[in-house]
């Protein structure tokens, strides 16, 4: 008995640690480091707000719920008021912003707490125990799991999902997975542009940790990437995940050909300024920015990491000329006014 | 058969055993039948008759032709660019009509009732999940809600399909919608 029992912790430890190895070695690029502690810092969050471009008509646009809608208010407001108003209505759109974690897999190795082989064959299913205490969050609820080996574990993640969804339902989130998420749907969701769409889906099903949640994330972010369709998430609360992913993936370069062309130097800077922070081991690392710089700054990044050198320069020569004559035309319209 | 009559009339009313003690002599007695020979019988079969085609309802169409007529000439020119149901008008006595459309149109295959429902009345409007700009027509543009039956005036068989097909389309994709927002609590995900 002793013998038998030594025997199967040790099975499944072994089982465990071979869960882990397959996860180890099915690991696309990037997931072997933790991206979460590269997420959460102030200057990398600070970076992606201002690449998101917060604008309030995209951000406060009619949202279709199915409840009735509410008659639209009109004030007459003074100066400092509407400032005041303007105020909340920036923080509010902060809110709405919020951008949903980018963390990393977890792996399927739950905690066992006792093995009880007595207890094998006692019953045809397994148990699962649910505290369904008021107060406590999804994450940090207790449940274990009674399997028919008679080992007592806490439950694997997707477990715990379907037992929190069961007691704790939210809205608009679905016990099985919804068919829009399979391969042939999704395509057929991506080709259509509905990315938003997609990605709020997902962040309503499923937990930032999830290896599906995070397949699904990469497949839009790519679809968005490869049909440069950056306007449909600009100022939603996808952007920020989606800008961290290009970067995080060192793939950042149809992004700024996107940026350069539309005339964006600052947003530019904070794109390669993002790259930096997210892969330290970078050639242009160590270049540091200065105001009024930009193109300078820009070409460093262009000549040591890019993958599309040439068109990148071509790109940024334009835009070089195109500043060259803006400033020209200026100086010649000084000079027509009489300054100097 | 008077002799047969009298038999019986003193067997009922002196309860003896004729067989035993009054010879009765054996009758075959013949019943007149009213019935028309068997050949001549038509044989009512209910399965292969056929009714008047324009209240056949049994054969189905398939969801792709659907799509198609919806796409076509012959619908652009009985519906116009109008939802299907915009039209249509209950027949009911008094100004406020029941509160609850009928439980169905179709019986046994055939349309059964006088102003049938938009989507019984034709039998190439099929509610199938994959049929979006059918679907469509009965969501608020406002809202986003499903219109209700006493708006639309389906059958309430026909108001449940339509309610599964958008179930359904909207699980598949095929139908977007504004999700509702999740708020994300940063603490349980990273300690900073």
């Amino acid at each position: 008995m002793f013998c038998r029992s030594c025997n199967m912790s040790f099975k499944a430890q072994c089982i465990s640690k071979i869960n882990i190895l397959r996860h180890i070695t099915n690991q696309t690029t990037g997931v072997e480091r933790d991206p979460a502690p590269v997420f959460f810092n102030a200057n990398v969050q600070q970076l992606l707000k201002k690449l998101t471009r917060v604008d309030l008509r995209t951000v406060f646009r009619t949202k279709r719920y199915g409840v009735a809608l509410k008659t639209p208010e009109y004030k007459f407001l003074t100066a400092e008021e509407l400032n005041m108003v303007m105020k909340e209505a920036q923080e509010k759109a902060e809110q709405k912003l919020q951008m949903p974690p980018v963390v990393k897999a977890h792996v399927d190795e739950p905690e066992v707490l006792s093995y009880d082989y007595e207890l094998q064959k006692h019953s045809e299913t397994k148990f699962v125990f649910t505290d369904i205490s008021f107060g406590i969050s999804d994450v940090e609820r207790t449940i274990v799991v009674r399997d028919l080996n008679g080992v007592l574990r806490k439950a694997t993640p997707d477990e715990r999902l379907r037992m929190n969804e069961t007691y704790f339902p939210k809205p608009g989130r679905k016990i099985r997975m919804p068919h829009m998420f399979e391969k042939e749907y999704l395509k057929r969701l991506l080709d259509q542009g509905k990315y938003e769409f997609v990605l709020d889906r997902a962040c309503l099903q499923f937990e930032p940790d999830q290896p599906i949640y995070q397949d699904i994330t990469a497949t839009t972010y790519e679809a968005v990437d490869t049909a440069r369709h950056y306007s449909s998430l600009r100022s939603t609360r996808h952007f920020g995940p989606f800008a961290f992913h290009l970067a995080w993936n060192r793939c950042i370069d149809n992004f700024l050909l996107d940026l350069i062309q539309t005339d964006r130097l600052d947003e530019t800077v904070a794109l390669i300024q993002l790259y930096h922070i997210v892969n330290p081991e970078a050639e242009s690392a160590s270049a540091k920015y200065k105001p009024g710089l930009e193109h300078k700054f820009i070409q460093a990044y262009v000549e040591s990491d890019s993958k599309k050198r040439s068109v990148l320069e071509l790109a940024l020569q334009a835009n070089v000329e195109l500043h060259k004559q803006r400033a020209e035309t200026e100086a010649g319209i000084r000079r027509a006014h009489g300054h100097a | 058969m008077a002799l047969l009559f009298y038999s019986r009339l003193v067997a009922n009313y002196c309860k003896f055993r004729p067989e035993k003690d009054l010879f009765i002599r054996p009758l075959t007695v013949g019943v007149p039948s009213f019935c028309k020979p068997e050949s001549e019988v038509e044989v009512k079969d209910d399965n292969n008759k056929k009714h008047d085609p324009s209240i056949d309802s049994t054969t189905v169409v398939p969801a792709e032709t659907s799509i198609r007529y919806l796409r076509s000439e012959a619908y652009k020119e009985t519906y116009g660019n109008e939802p299907v149901w915009i039209q249509y008008r209950r027949n009911h006595k008094g100004a406020f009509p029941p509160l609850k459309t009928r439980k169905t149109c179709i019986r046994g295959g055939i349309i059964s009732t006088g102003n049938p429902c938009p989507i019984c009345r034709d039998e190439y409007l099929v509610l199938h999940h994959e049929n979006v700009d059918l679907l469509n027509q009965f969501i608020s543009p406002h809202t986003g809600e499903v219109f209700s039956y006493s708006k639309t005036g389906l059958c309430q068989r026909r108001h449940l399909e339509l309610l599964v097909a958008i179930e359904k389309a909207k699980d598949y994709g095929f139908i977007t919608f504004d999700v509702p927002f999740r708020e994300y609590d940063y603490s349980l995900y990273y300690k900073l």
